[in-house]
């Protein structure tokens, strides 16, 4: 049973490695599993336990063209266009996007104070207030033209800042002294 | 079930009253193993969740207490950290399928990583596919300093809040010991010069008051003249006081122009020996320190370290420092001098200083920090340019002139605009600071003109005052820039002293074994390494290597072939588990002793400017030239070397350029084999080669190996036919090993990596047919 599976898999996976596969939204059901996993059934195809997703343009489109996969290396198809998944489906999806980019987004400033080389911010992302350590501000703050701010902190996590123009005044002298 | 001993704690010590809530729970468990907190809670925003083990179930509870899992243990059938974007989850499968079972941040990472891996083991172990418990080795990745509790970097970085600055300028003083005199003789010339040009203003004085004044008619009152000025009344007629006065003043002058040509040289001989020693230091110390310290900091750090931060340093002591104690005796001495001559007008003159002062600190920084972001597009625009350069058969065979100069020209466009701002900047601000320091000799010619007009003080008093305070407002203006350069060059200092601080790669604890000669003996035991402790590249490997052995390295890129060679050569050391050479522990073998048998060959071999010869014999530099051309002759190097016009003193030039990927490997073979290690490294060694080279370059690998205990990694599986054994690495575990024979039996995973290799040669062979 189990390799029958297998043999059928890697015919339609030989079968589609050339051409990438785009998954039409109406034919895709997102559902929580008992365990509380992402389930994923395509019509008249298959069910998958626990799906993956990635998206492809995380910074530019992430609300566009999401890759999704039956674990980390198997991808099932892209998918354009989420929002035109069920709502129940799209609730989901965004659901387990949210756990696979965690990246906080800077909302406000409250301070960034120096000592000894090490920064520390104290800020407002959209996941809570946090306070965090950053080192050689230069080597540990990445801009992505014109104005996208990527924060890495002494842990290794990122902040994200999408434009840094548009951040409120006090917030924005805060930053503006450091770039 | 476990038998390990796992003690709590050491994590994160659970609430008393998250303790006492499970306890009400009717799920029953003897004790709490150990729990950790996460920083990210279920929904996603930041808060606290714990998970935790028990020694029957696995739990995780909000920070109010609530479950969110409750998982027997049991019906665990596997556990793992799944890294994500910016965080981490730990995923659990059970009987009844996967569960995401806690979220955190990178912050936490390696906690769960360690639980995830420690976990693991112990379901391993239960379930028998593994023969012990595994250790508790939880080691802190984050590093704090040890008597402020401050945030460093990483371990080898000393704390910048106990390394004090004064500290900093003590241990360059050290630096200065073996020159002491010298020193002595500096500081001694620093004051007689300042006290010298003390002096040429008060003769002006004089000249005013006492000679230029003087004539028959109109004698000086006698109250308001000096000593000094009466003698030289004395001398007649009038032109010879003029005369010996301005001989006196072209004295002086000659005798500080002496001591400035001596101070300046004195400076220079004692500021370049200091730096050099330092850098000779620090240069010395990098190449004792370990690999992770470059895996930290780019290349580009490190050779700042060197050349930015030592030059930096010489700089300032070159010019600041003597710029710095003359100014500062300047504005001591004149500012007495000043309150004697006439202490009112002195007081006078404080007004404009903390303008001076206030205003030109704001002013440096500003204009330094607009200068710095000028710098930084102007930066970004040869970025451009050397990007579109180096591209430019991409650029013209896409047809893309136009968007590159467009690029171009948005980033000419910026540098424009910042430059342009900084200079304006300059431009507005600098004029009116100039004012501020001439407020002072406006208020000098009002107050001390009335007072000359009112016969209170002579002209000449007037005017020496005048020349006193021009000396006395110049050092002003630059404390500030001063104080910035000052505190620079410290922190440049404290660069390079943090470097000589940093612990080296292995230090002697008494303990260590001197092994003469290896036998080549390597054998890993459940051995775990991650670059990162908490990311495991390798995991539970176990091999044993006889004497002499070729082992044959396999698995797709990335599986950690090149990371085992890596522990090997003892770059790193294990972060659990052993790695023994010849029964030794590696961490405790001299390192020296080590490395001096072990060899490498490398895909793309390193060679160092200079000759062939001296690349060939480049760990032995006492070889003879008999060696260094049999060693050459076994590498079938020989026979191209000898080609050459300038033959064994061909120079390669940088990395070798001047020589194909082939004859610079041969060169590297030749090395290793003068080197005559007793474990041979070949990473990838024929791959970078064509099909006749390579044949060429097998023979005298084949040559090399003979009698060592070689580790040989490979993509072209054919070329390890040798191999006595192969080794099959998948995802950083050991998976198979046995004869290419063996292997080819038991139809796994080398098995398949045969097959498609062979299936990528025939399609080769066919193309080659049809070219035909």
């Amino acid at each position: 049973m189990k390799t029958e599976n297998k043999t059928i898999e890697k015919q339609t996976t030989e079968l589609d490695n050339s051409t990438q596969r785009f998954l039409k939204a109406s034919d895709l059901t997102l559902t929580r599993s008992p365990a509380g996993t992402a389930q994923l059934e395509i019509k008249n195809e298959a069910c998958h336990l626990r799906v993956v997703v990635r998206r492809l343009m995380p910074l530019s489109n992430p609300e566009q063209y999401i890759s999704l996969a039956a674990d980390e290396d198997t991808e099932i198809g892209v998918l354009v266009n989420p929002s035109e998944l069920s709502k129940e489906s799209n609730k989901i999806l965004n659901e387990e996007l949210d756990k696979r980019y965690f990246t906080p987004t800077i909302q406000k400033i409250y301070r960034v104070k120096e000592q000894f080389g090490i920064h520390e911010w104290k800020v407002k992302t959209e996941r809570g207030r946090v306070t965090f350590m950053v080192r050689g501000l230069n080597q540990n703050i990445k801009q992505v033209p014109p104005a996208r701010l990527f924060i890495t902190d002494v842990q290794g996590n990122r902040y994200d800042i999408p434009d840094y123009r548009k951040l409120d005044p006090k917030s924005f002298h805060q930053i503006k002294r450091h770039l | 079930m476990s038998t390990a001993d796992t003690p709590t704690g050491t994590l994160d010590v659970l609430p008393k009253s998250i303790e006492d809530t499970l306890n009400t729970l009717d799920i029953e468990f003897k004790e709490i193993r150990f729990a950790v907190r996460s920083d990210v809670i279920s929904s996603g925003t930041f808060g606290e969740e714990w998970f935790i083990l028990t020694d029957a179930a696995i739990f995780t509870v909000t920070a109010s207490g609530e479950v969110i899992h409750y998982i027997p243990y049991k019906s665990v059938l596997g556990i793992r950290a799944e890294n994500v974007v910016d965080a981490g989850i730990l995923v659990l499968e059970t009987k009844e399928g996967t569960v995401d079972l806690i979220r955190y941040s990178n912050s936490c990472a390696p906690k769960f990583g360690f639980v995830a891996r420690y976990i693991g083991d112990e379901i391993e172990f239960r379930n028998g596919n593994r023969d012990e418990p595994p250790i508790w080795d939880y080691k802190i990745e984050e590093h704090y300093c040890k008597s402020c509790g401050l945030l460093l970097a990483d371990e080898y970085s000393p704390c910048p809040k106990c390394t004090k600055k004064h500290k900093v300028m003590l241990r360059i003083i050290n630096y200065v010991r073996p020159y002491r005199g010298r020193a002595l003789l500096f500081m001694g010339l620093i004051i007689s010069g300042t006290l010298i040009n003390l002096i040429p203003p008060y003769f002006t004085r004089i000249l005013i008051d006492d000679i230029l004044q003087f004539n028959i008619t109109t004698p000086v009152p006698d109250d308001q003249t000096t000593w000094l000025g009466n003698i030289f009344r004395g001398f007649q007629p009038v032109l010879l006081a003029l005369s010996i006065a301005v001989g006196v003043l072209l004295t002086f002058q000659l005798v500080s122009v002496m001591l400035n040509i001596f101070q300046s040289r004195v400076s220079a001989w004692l500021s370049f020996r200091i730096s050099a020693s330092i850098r000779a230091h620090v240069y010395e110390h990098l190449h004792n320190l370990s690999i992770r310290f470059f895996d930290k900091r780019t290349t580009g750090t490190v050779i700042s370290h060197i050349t930015e931060d030592s030059e930096r340093l010489q700089h300032f002591l070159l010019e600041g420092m003597s710029f710095l104690s003359t100014q500062v005796f300047m504005l001591f001495g004149i500012g007495t001098v000043l309150f004697l001559m006439n202490w009112q007008l002195a007081c006078l003159i404080l007004i404009p200083i903390p303008i001076i002062v206030l205003g030109g600190g704001w002013f440096y920084r500003t204009v330094r920090s607009l200068w710095h972001r000028a710098w930084r597009r102007r930066s970004k625009l040869f970025d451009v340019v050397n990007d579109s350069v180096s591209g430019i058969r991409v650029v013209r065979a896409f047809g893309q002139q136009n968007s590159e100069v467009n690029r171009f020209s948005g980033a000419n466009i910026d540098a424009r605009d910042y430059e342009t701002h900084a200079e304006l900047i300059w431009a507005t601000y600098y004029p009116p600071l100039m004012f501020a320091v001439s407020l002072g000799s406006l208020i000098v010619w009002y107050y001390g003109g009335f007072n000359v007009i009112g016969a209170e003080m002579t002209l000449g008093t007037l005017m020496t005052f005048h020349i006193y305070l021009q000396m006395f407002y110049a050092p002003l203006r630059y404390v500030s820039p001063l104080i910035n350069w000052a505190s620079r060059s410290m922190t440049a200092a404290e660069r390079l002293f943090e470097v000589i601080d940093s612990q080296p790669e292995q230090f002697d604890d008494g303990n260590l074994r001197a092994i003469p000669n290896i036998s080549g003996e390597v054998k890993f035991h459940n051995m775990t390494f991650g670059y990162d402790s908490h990311k495991p590249v390798l995991r539970d490997i176990n091999l044993h290597v006889q004497p002499g052995e070729m082992i044959g390295l396999v698995g797709h890129s990335g599986a950690g072939k090149s990371t085992l060679i890596n522990l090997i050569c003892r770059f790193y050391t294990p972060d659990s588990g052993q790695l023994e050479i010849d029964g030794e522990d590696i961490r405790q073998i001299d390192l020296k002793d080590l490395r001096r048998q072990i060899g490498v060959v490398l895909q793309d071999p390193y060679l160092f400017s200079g000759t062939i010869a001296e690349n060939i014999s480049y760990a032995h530099p006492d070889a003879t030239m008999d060696d260094i051309i049999t060693a050459a002759k076994a590498a079938n190097a020989h026979d191209f070397i000898v080609k050459f016009p300038d033959g064994y003193d061909t120079e390669v030039g940088e990395r070798g350029g001047s020589l194909s990927g082939g004859e610079r490997q041969r060169i590297s073979i030749a090395r290793a084999i003068l080197h005559n290690p007793r474990i041979l490294i070949l990473d990838e060694a024929t791959s970078s080669v064509d099909v006749e080279t390579e044949k060429e370059i097998q023979q005298a690998i084949d040559r090399l190996v003979k009698n060592r205990t070689t580790f040989a990694i490979a993509h072209r599986l054919s070329t390890l036919r040798n191999a006595d054994r192969l080794f099959v690495i998948e995802k950083g575990k050991g998976v198979e090993c046995g004869s290419h024979e063996e292997l080819m039996e038991k139809k796994g995973i080398y098995f398949r990596l045969v097959e498609t290799q062979r299936e990528a040669a025939d399609i080769r062979a066919d193309a080659q047919i049809v070219e035909r």
